[in-house]
């Protein structure tokens, strides 16, 4: 019935055998604890009062070295840089983005990383705190809101109980928004909420001066239902590329509705970010453009790909400023809490990168809480500034 | 005490409405506020949002309604006044019994001055009132917004106006009475 099994395949098997035996050894072999950047006296000390209170392994490896070198178990003077290690820079390693894989080839110099820090970073799904206390984390970010997948549709937009679109930033929400290429309806998909679908819409199209376009699409699905529309867009040929501003969604016979701000488009493709990501020394994007909710702020975001990505953005308005900066993945960023201005209590940023090269934006929510004037919930399109 | 502690309450109620950002309001304003009939009566669709959200003087756009008797008026054009311009046709319905509407569908209007004027002819007789009511095209979002630098909506408040029609004098009537009398008399001569 099956494939007889020949003499060749019964060699071949027994060949991969044995090199997994081999590399496995090898890797044990390598494996070996590194003690290095660890307080090798302490753990010795508390291994020997409590065998329980450190893995005897690492209590051997911190014997080994301190016989072979009274000054093992201590930060290193010059800690080995691996080429090409994106963390080399000084600085970096009290970065979170630089100990995740690099961690395991190279401990990051200077501080050891703050495990309690770590815990509470959100921008980590999960962190492996290894033994000898090193906190091992993965480079996964962590969404507040659910993020962008490249080459679909993609948007972030505040959700308010009524048709004003803008509100108190109290009682303001952030849900994911698309808009479909032809204007004809939209998505608002609040989590924990049912997703909301417009009526179908009749989209018409002004010219601006500013290079986008008005859309003003309303309509209704032939019962009470009415949903409108009213956006800045780009379009390629008669695809909306970009979209942002006015959604509303109700009843006309409860006169319950929901509406707000969106900013939405599709997400960079996987072909552009690895063109970004490939590019040698690392490509920065500009973007700017003033937010949805309050116009008079204006925001200015920064993308850097290459081997290390990072984002940092800033935020100008007549009343207030503020700095974020943080991770960078796919078309995904999202804030560093490490990295607000002073004048930031709390919060986050996220957003994404939207578009093809060339011609991007960046579709991203704010969510801050500021020594003054307070909270404040925004949603913004910044379009590509073309050095 | 109880009546000085309201007076210092409602004094401190009128200051901040008085400070309070100026609401905003779509207006008609007539030509005349008394016609006659077979007059042409000009009708002025006005803007007033100085503290609308959004850089100033904007670029505002609607849809309006205005609704009028047709027994009273018969609607001749709208003209736009720039930098106000049309987002659609002026669509005018409803030539039968009962009111008549114009729907003027416009872009780009500065957030205070005029968008546009109605010309209607005046159809009516002694002592009619001519009431001109206005209202948003859309009675459940509203289709107010301005969309510099990114569109913000608006809610105005709408103001109507009213036009009297003038009876043509008793004066008149008699001298015309006079003057056919003194007619006759001449022919009969």
């Amino acid at each position: 019935m099956g494939r007889p099994i020949n003499t060749y395949t019964v060699l071949l098997s027994a060949l991969a055998f044995v090199l997994a035996l081999l590399a496995q050894q090898a890797a044990h072999a390598q494996g070996s604890i590194d003690v290095s950047g660890q307080d090798c006296a302490s753990i010795v000390a508390a291994y020997e009062a409590d065998p329980k209170a450190v893995p005897g392994e690492v209590a051997e490896a911190c014997r080994q070295a301190l016989n072979i070198a009274p000054g093992a178990g201590f930060p290193a003077e010059e800690p080995v840089q691996l080429a090409g290690d994106p963390c080399a820079d000084p600085g970096s390693a009290s970065s979170v983005f630089c100990w995740g894989p690099w961690s395991a080839l190279a401990p990051a110099a200077g501080a050891v990383p703050d495990v309690q820090q770590a815990a509470v970073d959100p921008q980590r799904l999960e962190d492996n705190c290894a033994i000898q206390g090193t906190c091992v984390a993965s480079t996964e970010l962590v969404l507040p809101i659910e993020g962008c997948e490249p080459g679909l549709p993609c948007g972030f937009a505040t959700v308010i109980e009524g048709v004003a679109s803008v509100g108190d930033a109290e009682t303001t929400r952030f849900a994911r928004a698309a808009v479909a290429a032809d204007g004809t309806s939209f998505t608002i998909a609040e989590a924990g909420e049912p997703v909301i679908n417009s009526a179908p819409l009749v989209p018409s199209y002004l010219p601006r001066s500013d290079g986008f376009e008005t859309l003003r699409a309303v309509g209704d699905d032939g019962g009470d239902q009415r949903s409108r529309l009213i956006a800045r867009v780009l379009r390629q040929g008669d695809a909306i590329q970009f979209a942002a501003d006015v959604w509303g969604d109700g009843n006309v016979a409860t006169q319950a509705a929901l509406s707000g701000m969106l900013a939405a488009g599709t997400a960079v493709s996987q072909a552009d970010l690895d063109t970004l990501t490939n590019s040698g020394v690392g490509s920065t994007l500009q973007f700017s453009g003033p937010m949805s909710v309050d116009n008079a702020t204006n925001a200015n975001i920064a993308l850097s790909y290459g081997a290390n990505p990072l984002w940092t953005g800033s935020w100008e308005n007549p009343a207030y400023s503020f700095t974020a900066g943080g991770g960078l993945q796919g078309a995904n960023f999202v804030s560093d809490s490490a990295q607000f201005s002073a004048n930031v209590q709390g919060g986050f940023v996220q957003g994404a990168l939207l578009g093809p090269l060339g011609d991007q934006a960046v579709a991203h929510i704010v969510e801050v809480t500021l020594d003054n004037p307070g909270l404040i919930r925004d949603v913004g399109l910044l379009r590509e500034v073309q050095p | 005490m109880n009546k000085l502690f309201r007076n210092i309450a409602g004094a401190a109620v009128t200051l901040l409405l008085s400070s309070a950002a100026q609401a905003a309001s779509v207006s008609l304003v007539p030509s005349a506020a008394a016609v006659e009939n077979g007059d042409v009566l000009a009708v002025q669709l006005a803007l007033d949002a100085p503290d609308a959200a959004g850089s100033s003087p904007g670029a505002f756009h609607g849809i309006v309604v205005l609704e009028y008797d047709p027994a009273l008026l018969s609607f001749d054009s709208f003209e736009f006044s720039a930098p106000a311009a049309a987002s659609g046709p002026v669509l005018a319905s409803g030539h039968g019994a009962g009111l008549s509407s114009i729907e003027v569908a416009f872009q780009n209007a500065f957030n205070v001055g005029t968008i546009g004027t109605f010309t209607f002819n005046v159809l009516c007789i002694n002592g009619d009132v001519i009431d001109l009511t206005i209202r948003d095209a859309d009675d459940f979002f509203g289709s107010f917004v301005n969309t510099v630098p990114t569109i913000q909506p608006l809610y105005p408040d709408f103001t109507g106006a009213a036009v009297n029609v003038v009876p043509i004098p008793a004066a008149v009537w008699l001298f015309m009475s006079a003057l056919g009398l003194a007619a006759g008399v001449a022919r009969r001569r």
